[in-house]
């Protein structure tokens, strides 16, 4: 085992896939001098120069040009910096990329990776960048077949999904936890892969109730559920790293045995990826659920900036609170 | 001007200038009769930047179009399954459900895709001719867009690409002074529209679209740039005769004037069968024996498209045709 910065997982998969495969190109601004806006591709510019390309400040234009260079054989990993600055790349993403196969009639693929910082709420307040630049954006795009969506938060499954990501012949968006990237966590030795499907992990075992957290929110959940282990609730914690394809089996697993289901995103509440599995579970184990699904999201309000985004962040005591509602 | 264009290369060119005349009327019938399933762009009046296009393009070059672009589209595809296409059924080049707009071919015939949102297009396929390049092949990407389509800021962050990595690429603007609805004057201060390529550092040529020789013209010349790495644009101009699509009532035309003086004098069709007249390389009959032929190729594909039927759900909607690897892709 050894440790590894979480902006270092994603330039080592990166480099990986590089190594592994000529047709991996990266593009995206500051890639040259910085390894990318938020210093997630260090040592990538220098180790491939021939195949690290700067790009001016012109999201739009630089994701349908990715999407050609896909078209034309290349597999590119493009990075978009905050998830919030592909709104503008939607056309590409939403009108191209996610149609192309489906108009060729599965003649063609379209090998892509979209890598973006997703939120803004860490461990502690977050970044506070406010309503550009601390969005989550998983659920803009679960609406739109033709994607996949990686949401992994921990080090350890950024590098092994990312390399997923990229040997994928599908577009992904890939998110990382933006205020995370510093994050260190241990990684094994060997090479190894984590599949996009079946990918939801159980990362706490419990009875009583079930509590699904995504990326940012998982640091959070597992303090609230060692808080309510003391007061002798027993929750089971997942993880479920992949968006789209979403492992249903775990969490329908799960909801059998303890009857009671939460989620927590730091994404807006309506309409959240949380009500995406609220209504899965209302479909497929309805008769398993003992009390009312609850969701945990940040308030339907932009985000404000600096000391204010927290207070429409969801915080351990709001998860701590909805799983004692229904435990 | 005279031209150095063989016999040979003269008639080609007519063929599928006269060929796609005729199957524009003919479309235009078949939406009164309610056999297209699609909306039909009626090319009128245009029918040469078409054809003076593919026509300079080698086989191994790439094209990508607009949807009044069908005279290009039938030198490339054959043409039971594009007018099939076209009638939404199961022989259509996409079995009906991609029509002449969301078509695409990596294979032989080698066109690009485009997006119905218009800009996205030119960087698009400005990084497919940067990927061209990288692999070393002498292929180029010609794109085709439109006067509405330039108003897409997408278009200069893909000229911008282009001149920047100087990619094999020709942007041709078919710039017939109407986007939809709304007139040149209302789209932007410069009816000139290729004058906005020259501070990307695109040179450009500016063209009478609506004659086919002055089209292939350029194109010999822009392609034969974009081969030697310098992208550049070929703006085309010509004037729609009609609605934007059949159906469409054109009462808020204001220069139907202007229609009638092109279709007296700049239809590209009579236009270029006078020069060939002129030049004694075709006659009347020649015309008319090409008309005949055409129109009992095209009656044909008619009778056998509006017979041949829906596709079924599989077909379209099996789950490898959205995802290449399907069991990562969810449910359906």
């Amino acid at each position: 085992m050894r440790q590894i910065y979480l902006n270092k997982a994603i330039a080592e998969a990166v480099m990986i896939e590089m190594k592994r495969d000529e047709k991996v190109v990266l593009m995206g601004e500051d890639i040259v001098n910085r390894g990318g806006g938020m210093s997630t591709f260090l040592g990538v510019p220098q180790a491939f120069p021939d195949r690290s390309m700067d790009m001016p400040l012109a999201e739009s234009g630089f994701t349908h040009f990715a999407n050609g260079a896909a078209l034309a054989g290349y597999r590119p990993v493009v990075d978009l910096m905050f998830s919030d600055f592909s709104a503008i790349t939607m056309d590409a993403i939403v009108n191209g990329a996610a149609k192309f196969r489906f108009n060729s009639l599965g003649k063609i693929s379209m090998p892509i990776t979209y890598v973006m910082a997703n939120g803004g709420r860490g461990v502690y307040d977050g970044v506070g960048s406010g309503c550009n630049h601390s969005q989550c954006v998983e659920s803009w795009y679960s609406n739109v077949p033709g994607l996949k969506i990686v949401a992994p938060y921990y080090p350890v499954d950024i590098l092994g999904l990312l390399r997923a990501s990229i040997q994928d012949n599908d577009p992904v968006i890939f998110l990382y936890p933006e205020a995370s990237i510093g994050l260190r966590g241990e990684i094994p030795d060997e090479d190894y892969v984590i599949p996009l499907n079946g990918a939801a992990k159980i990362m706490n075992e419990g009875s009583d109730v079930t509590l699904v957290a995504i990326q940012s929110m998982l640091p959070l959940a597992v303090k609230a559920v060692e808080e309510l282990k003391k007061e002798g609730i027993s929750v089971e914690l997942i993880d479920p790293r992949v968006l789209i394809p979403f492992d249903e089996e775990k969490v329908i697993n799960s909801v059998k045995k303890t009857g009671k289901l939460v989620i927590v995103h730091e994404g807006h509440k309506r309409a959240g990826y949380g009500s995406e599995i609220a209504a899965i579970m209302a479909e497929k184990c309805f008769e398993s659920l003992k009390a009312p699904v609850k969701r945990v999201g940040a308030l339907n309000a932009p985000i404000g900036s600096g000391y204010t985004e927290a207070y429409i962040m969801p915080h351990v005591e709001d998860i701590v609170k909805a799983v004692k509602e229904i435990a | 001007m005279e031209y150095n264009y063989s016999k040979e290369q003269l008639l080609d060119m007519y063929y599928h200038l006269k060929r796609g005349r005729i199957f524009t009327l003919k479309m235009h019938e078949c939406v009164s009769k309610g056999y297209l399933r699609s909306s039909f762009h009626t090319p009128y009046g245009q029918e040469s930047i078409g054809v003076g296009i593919v026509s300079a393009m080698r086989k191994t070059d790439w094209l990508s179009f607009t949807h009044r672009l069908q005279t290009a589209l039938i030198m490339r595809y054959d043409l039971y399954p594009f007018i099939a296409e076209l009638f939404g059924t199961k022989d259509g080049i996409g079995y009906g459900s991609v029509f002449d707009y969301h078509c695409s071919d990596y294979e032989e015939n080698r066109i690009m895709t485009i997006l119905g949102t218009l800009g996205g297009v030119v960087p698009t396929n400005t990084g497919f001719a940067w990927g061209l390049k990288k692999q070393g092949k002498d292929e180029v990407a010609v794109i085709v867009h439109g006067d509405g389509g330039c108003s897409e800021g997408t278009v200069y962050e893909g000229w911008n690409l282009a001149a920047l990595h100087k990619v094999p690429a020709v942007y041709v603007i078919e710039n017939n002074e109407w986007a939809m609805t709304v007139p040149i004057e209302r789209q932007t201060v410069n009816p000139t529209i290729s004058d906005k390529a020259i501070p990307f550092g695109l040179s450009r040529q500016v063209v009478d679209g609506t004659d086919i020789l002055a089209v292939r013209h350029a194109m010999d010349i822009a392609i034969e740039k974009a081969r030697n790495f310098e992208p550049n644009v070929v703006e085309m101009k010509a004037l729609r005769w009609e609605a934007h699509f059949v159906g469409q009532g054109n009462d808020y035309r204001n220069d139907k004037e202007k229609i009638e003086e092109y279709k007296k004098y700049h239809d590209p069709v009579t236009k270029y069968e006078k020069y060939l007249i002129e030049r004694n390389l075709i006659d009347q009959a020649y015309i008319d024996n090409l008309a005949e032929a055409f129109t009992k190729e095209i009656d044909g594909y008619i009778e056998k498209a509006s017979n041949a039927g829906k596709v079924e759900f599989e077909k379209v909607y099996a789950k490898g045709n959205i995802y290449a690897n399907p069991e990562t892709g969810g449910d359906l």
